[in-house]
């Protein structure tokens, strides 16, 4: 059965784990960030695709994708989860929008979050995505 | 152009620093290295976004590290100014390139919650330098 909680993966210690949050709203992107940071992640803050593009085209090591959808920039959050899910499969991608995504294919993310969301049940659904990776 | 303060009173017992900087890996480094020296981190992108964390009454900042150069509606000088208009008191140490950045966090490291560096600001830059590096590949 798989492991649905990071403390049944004893091998994966949460603040190596890398969560990339990115949001252009900086009250919400500071309240997320603070929520995964007290759950012991290791998180990094990008303010739009752009940033986010910039972070993971870097070695800095990022283990899930969390995305606003509307955001302004060169891309919006849809584009870069579909260019993340093309170019880097393994990445666990969650995108969050204000309006219902119900179009939305799998094949771009791992979950979908309505806004406004509850900041605790996104954690608890990065925990067990991430508990799911092969490390 | 750097104004890195010497230890003073303004920054002893400082709990919480606002990194303000628009370029994201450079932000990213510096501010992982402040939480490692204890800190509490909140990042802000641009000006815009720091006034804004800075109007909010619950947030508590004691520090404010901003870049100097960075597009948008103000700078680091505005940005200065604007917290010496409305937010009197408040620590402000603006830096003008990655280097200052690390030096002026190594300094803040040692009046922090752990009063040492976790590792030497030369670390911070070579990493920062790496990862700008790559930006240009």
């Amino acid at each position: 059965m798989a492991a649905s909680t990071l403390a049944e993966r004893p091998g994966l210690e949460p603040e190596k784990l890398s969560v990339l949050v990115v949001e252009d709203e900086v009250l919400l992107r500071v309240m997320m960030a603070d929520e995964l940071r007290s759950n012991g992640l290791s998180v990094i803050e990008a303010a739009n695709a752009d940033e986010a593009l910039t972070v993971l085209r870097s070695s800095a090591p990022v283990d899930l994708l969390f995305t606003d959808i509307r955001m302004p920039g060169s891309m919006d959050g849809l584009a870069l989860a579909a260019l993340m899910r093309a170019i880097k499969p393994e990445l666990k991608i969650i995108v969050a929008s204000g309006q219902s995504p119900r179009s939305l294919s799998r094949d771009i993310a791992d979950e979908f979050f309505d806004k406004p969301y509850n900041a605790a049940t996104v954690v608890k659904r990065i925990t067990e995505l991430l508990a799911t990776l092969e490390k | 152009m750097t104004s890195t303060p010497p230890r003073s009173e303004s920054t002893a017992g400082a709990e919480t620093v606002l990194v303000v900087d628009d370029e994201v890996l450079i932000r990213m480094v510096i501010s992982e290295y402040l939480r490692d020296c204890g800190y509490k981190v909140i990042e802000a992108a641009n000006a815009d976004e720091a006034i804004l964390l800075l109007q909010q009454e619950e947030l508590t900042i004691d520090v404010v590290f901003t870049d100097i150069e960075m597009p948008g509606s103000m700078d680091g000088w505005g940005l200065s100014r604007w917290i010496r208009a409305n937010r009197q008191g408040l620590h402000v140490i603006l830096v003008g390139s990655p280097a200052h950045a690390a030096n002026a966090a190594g300094e803040l490291c040692e009046s922090g919650p752990m009063l040492s560096k976790p590792y030497e600001p030369q670390a911070v830059l070579d990493r920062i330098k790496r990862l700008l590096a790559e930006r240009h590949k």
